[in-house]
């Protein structure tokens, strides 16, 4: 039964990360990104990629940054020209294009046979598990600094009215860049976690759609607050893994539960967006004068 | 490599993609955002179709008017029940309110015909003119096409009903104020959006075969065919559509390595699907209006 | 915080509720009745008899006492669930009939069904769940490989054994505590490139769906067609689940191959088989397990279509499909994987009557009693991987509009 709290507490910490990257890049800074599986995919594949050729360890993290930077930058310079709505459906292509390539290239980390066997290197698990947390923690103080930082303000104001930020003589694109390539580390990272913890890594694990369950978890925690991705994350994989014991309990067919499981997201997705747009935890307005502000 | 094959497998294709990207088109120009529930239509019309002729025993031509009209119904139904609630929201919020439709409406799916592929049966007859290969049935998917086109063309351009929707989508306030029924207007839109959805879905089903996952496939082509004709330009859907259709089967038709003067080598087939997402973004890119869209 | 109550009562009523459903589940399995999993796998519309309930009054020897639990990870949801659900069934068969007889030392063994959606992540929160909250010995699994991977290296650091009954990477030999019923792909994959070249054909094109089942044929049709004297000119990986195959079919036309060696299946092979003649590519068709491929139209497969089936033929086999599952679930299965499924679940219940339901014991004695196990799959044998190193593969070929041995 330990384990097993281990286990959820080791993929809540995962998807935890992964929030928080879209929380700095959604939340923070209005950058609409439905690719989120590309950074993810990085990192896993890093470390994937390294093993699978049998190559130094600490080439690791150098490829999931790089890989992960070069991808930001990438990603991010159509975003200035394009409509939020746009450059979604460029990040969302991207994703797609990175998994095509390694499902079909064999020599990069195995194809469609993937890699097996990647090293957990931190354990015993409970420890590993530590070590995600930890980085979910650190991710969260990073992220709160720049939230409250001039930094945070700036990007705030790239979110809401970009024509202001640039008349207030701020390059926008790049604080763009900037977000988006520490969104790309966080979710990098989030993929090594992946790979050395599921010791496995192929293409079926990046499909598009996973994208939007990354989403629901940030909408429903709650979009612009930091504590709220972290929420969502958790909520969400309790909600997963209950359903499988409800599922056990009431004796519901198996093929109705895994059903049921997407129905119950694509509700609270479209409840959220219609109701409740800010998710659970909404995002803390900072007072910087004493006197009222409309809002 | 076989130019005219090539050519029949991108009309064909082209045509299944294009009447369901004239939908697409329509909808973004009026509405403001990427449907992803459009694909869904797809599948939701094609599954009608099944559920009249195969289960029902209805004859084709009776099950594929009913089932495009209650697709219809459906997207406006659709429209009533959630979309006209956010219409001030923003075109990001409602792409991701879509998102949540289409995973339901694909689960409920799922759950209701289950995951394996069924099928229409329409046995085409295959027919061969100088060394190219084609079917009754792709003869027939072209037609409809084209006639689907010319339908358009003539409500889009000669009713009352075509001009006030060039209006609001030209400028939804000024129509507004001129009189016209801009709610209205955007029921008729969703109507006739979910009726050629489920045209090309019913289409595409009748050439290949149906699966719960159908709308997703023909998602990314049908966002590139979209974009690369011009987001909002209906005609410039059908023309992106064969555009692409045609890039990704030469693409993958060309031996690069002989033109090149080396070994035989060509694109792996894996890749299709990214060639017409590498077509998005490239559009996206150079010219995000499109070959014939507005800008803005 | 804002909200506090907000946030607690939600979360904490998720966690209770699922914690002390695990609870109850760990605690206390006998509450729960049989019938339960029986519901799982037979689907709504066809009468679901409890094979159990039926079956109790007639035996003497009804099992009763504490229930043994066995895993069951299977793909319910997802892509193509065909596979899944014939295996599932498969394992129920097996444990009807293991409980009818005595169950083991008396006590029923009891099936907890997951469902891993085909994706490798729930896969794993399936197998830690069975593992670390059920406590089951055994789990069997019908993969693919891209979840069997994961899900068996768990298992081995936890020692908890895991039957393959549909999985066929080469890479499971790895696995310290993984068990195959169904041949690897080495095996049936070489004997097809074999085959085909004995046949006559000089030239070949591998064309398999791009996932560890097809490239593991076609790695090893390629071995045994080139050893044989042949030469494969491309090998082409389609992506499986799309809805248009006239490239990769373009692509074979192209090439014009003798023959085409296949591992193609369901309905991307229907889809597939009929756009490659659509346009214009003739040639005849090598696949392995033949019997799960979808073909549309009969009339194409006709003389064009040969397979290589492992024990498909034997009157085991066909008893089983077509009497006992048939009778049971209104029609034989659709996939060969309820026959390997049902073999792994027996192999598990006689082992653990031999010595008890642990994972040490199912390690030393399924070996030991597949020796004078009659499946209907054939006759077992596995080596020292725990892998199967022969099962009698039959040749069959479309003939007048469906598929039939052939004559050797």
């Amino acid at each position: 039964m330990l384990n097993f709290l281990v286990h959820t507490t080791t993929i809540i910490a995962m998807f935890s990360l992964l929030t928080i990257s879209l929380n700095l890049q959604y939340g923070l800074t209005g950058l609409v990104n439905f690719g989120m599986m590309l950074f993810f995919a990085i990192g896993a594949y890093a470390s994937a990629t390294v093993i699978f050729h049998s190559w130094p360890l600490w080439l690791i993290p150098i490829f999931a940054l790089g890989a992960a930077v070069v991808a930001a930058v990438v990603v991010s310079l159509p975003a200035r020209r394009l409509k939020p709505d746009y450059w979604a459906l460029v990040t969302f292509g991207g994703q797609e294009v990175f998994r095509l390539v390694m499902l079909n290239e064999n020599n990069i980390a195995g194809g469609s046979i993937g890699t097996r066997a990647i090293p957990t290197l931190i354990t015993p698990t409970p420890l590993y598990m530590a070590t995600l947390v930890a980085l979910v923690a650190i991710a969260y103080f990073v992220v709160q600094r720049i939230h409250r930082s001039a930094f945070g303000r700036i990007i705030r104001t790239v979110r809401e009215d970009e024509v202001l930020a640039a008349t207030l003589g701020r390059n926008v694109y790049s604080f763009q860049l900037r977000v988006m390539i520490l969104g790309a580390v966080l979710a990098a990272i989030a993929g090594v976690g992946y790979a050395h913890y599921i010791t496995f890594v192929s293409p079926e694990a990046f499909m598009p759609v996973e994208t939007f369950f990354i989403w629901t978890m940030l909408i429903l925690g709650g979009t612009g607050n930091t504590l709220g991705a972290i929420l969502g994350a958790a909520i969400l994989q309790t909600i997963s893994i209950s359903t499988r014991f409800i599922a056990n309990y009431t004796g519901l067919p198996g093929d109705i539960v895994g059903n049921f499981r997407i129905i119950v997201f694509g509700l609270l997705l479209i409840l959220l967006v219609m109701f409740r747009p800010q998710g659970i935890l909404p995002e803390r307005k900072l007072v910087y004068e004493y006197h009222a502000q409309d809002k | 490599m076989q130019v005219g094959q090539i050519a029949v497998n991108s009309l064909v294709w082209a045509a299944e993609l294009g009447v369901i990207a004239i939908g697409m088109s329509l909808a973004y120009g009026i509405l403001g955002f990427a449907n992803f529930a459009h694909g869904e239509f797809v599948t939701v019309g094609a599954y009608l179709t099944y559920t009249l002729h195969i289960q029902a025993g209805l004859p084709l031509l009776i099950a594929i008017p009913i089932a495009m009209l209650f697709t219809g119904l459906f997207a406006v139904l659709l429209d009533i029940g959630v979309f006209s609630y956010v219409r001030q929201a923003s075109a990001v919020a409602k792409m991701v309110l879509s998102v949540g439709i289409a995973m339901i409406i694909r689960a409920v799916i799922s759950v209701l015909f289950g995951t394996s592929a069924l099928h229409l049966e329409f046995p085409s007859k295959r027919f061969e003119v100088s060394n190219v290969r084609f079917t009754d049935l792709q003869i027939i998917i072209i037609v409809a096409t084209l006639i689907s086109m010319v339908l358009f063309h003539l409500v889009f351009q000669q009713t009352k009903l075509g001009k006030a929707l060039r209006a609001t989508a030209d400028n939804p306030a000024l129509a507004e104020a001129k009189g016209i029924n801009t709610t209205g207007v955007i029921r008729w839109m969703w109507f006739i959006s979910g009726i050629f959805a489920a045209l090309g879905g019913i289409l595409l089903g009748l050439e290949t075969q149906l699966r719960p996952a159908l709308g997703l496939f023909v998602l990314m082509p049908m966002f590139a065919a979209v974009t690369v004709g011009g987001l909002g330009s209906v005609y410039g859907a059908v023309v992106g559509a064969l555009v692409l259709a045609l890039a990704q089967n030469l693409a993958l038709g060309i031996d690069y390595g002989s033109l090149l003067g080396f070994e035989p080598w060509r694109l792996r087939a894996g890749y299709k699907t990214g060639i017409a997402l590498l077509a998005l973004v490239a559009t996206l890119l150079v010219r995000p209006q499109g070959l014939f869209g507005r800008e803005g | 915080m804002k909200r506090p109550t907000y946030v607690t009562l939600l979360l904490s009523f998720l966690l209770i509720a699922s914690l002390g459903l695990a609870a109850c589940q760990a605690a206390a399995p006998a509450e729960e009745e049989a019938p339960a999993e029986e519901e799982e796998a037979a689907p709504a519309e066809e009468e679901a008899p409890p094979a159990e309930e039926e079956e109790a009054p007639a035996e003497e020897e009804e099992a009763a006492g504490e229930p043994i639990p066995i895993g069951v990870l299977s793909n319910l949801t997802g892509p193509e669930t065909n596979s899944g659900v014939d295996m599932v069934r498969g394992v129920e068969l097996a444990v009807a009939e293991l409980n009818a007889t005595g169950g083991v030392d008396g006590r029923p063994l009891e099936l907890i069904v997951e469902d891993a959606e085909y994706r490798p992540q729930l896969g794993v929160d399936a197998a830690h769940k069975l593992i670390d909250v059920n406590q089951v010995p055994v789990i069997l699994n019908v993969g693919g490989s891209g979840i069997m991977l994961p899900v068996g290296e768990y298992a081995g650091t936890q020692n908890v054994v895991v039957i393959n009954t549909g999985a066929s990477s080469p890479q499971l030999r790895d696995l310290p505590t993984l068990c195959s019923v169904v041949p690897l792909d080495d095996i049936v994959g070489k004997a097809l490139g074999e085959w085909a070249y004995e046949e006559g054909y000089t030239t070949a094109v591998t064309a398999v769906p791009n996932n560890p089942y097809g490239i593991g044929v076609q790695d090893f049709a390629t071995i045994g067609f080139e050893e044989a004297g042949g030469e494969v000119l491309e090998q082409i990986a389609y992506i499986e689940g799309e809805a248009d195959y006239r490239p990769d079919a373009q692509r074979i036309a192209d090439l014009g191959p003798d023959a085409v060696l296949s591992a193609t299946y369901g309905d991307d092979a229907n889809l597939f088989l009929k756009q490659t003649i659509e346009v214009g590519a003739d040639t005849p068709w090598f696949i392995t397990y033949p019997t799960i491929i979808n073909v549309g139209n009969p009339e194409d497969a006709n003389g064009r279509v040969f397979g290589l089936e492992p024990g498909w033929d034997l009157p085991e086999a066909q008893d089983f499909m077509n009497n006992v599952y048939a009778g049971e679930y209104g029609e034989p299965p659709s996939t060969p994987w309820a026959n390997y499924a049902y073999d792994g679940m027996m192999l598990v219940g006689l082992a653990m009557r031999e010595c008890g339901p642990t994972s040490d014991c199912l390690q030393e004695a399924i070996p030991e009693v597949a020796k004078t196990y009659d499946g209907v799959t054939g006759r077992i044998e596995f080596d020292e991987d725990c892998q199967r190193p022969n099962a009698p593969l039959v040749r069959m070929g479309y003939q007048d509009g469906e598929l039939q041995l052939l004559e050797e």
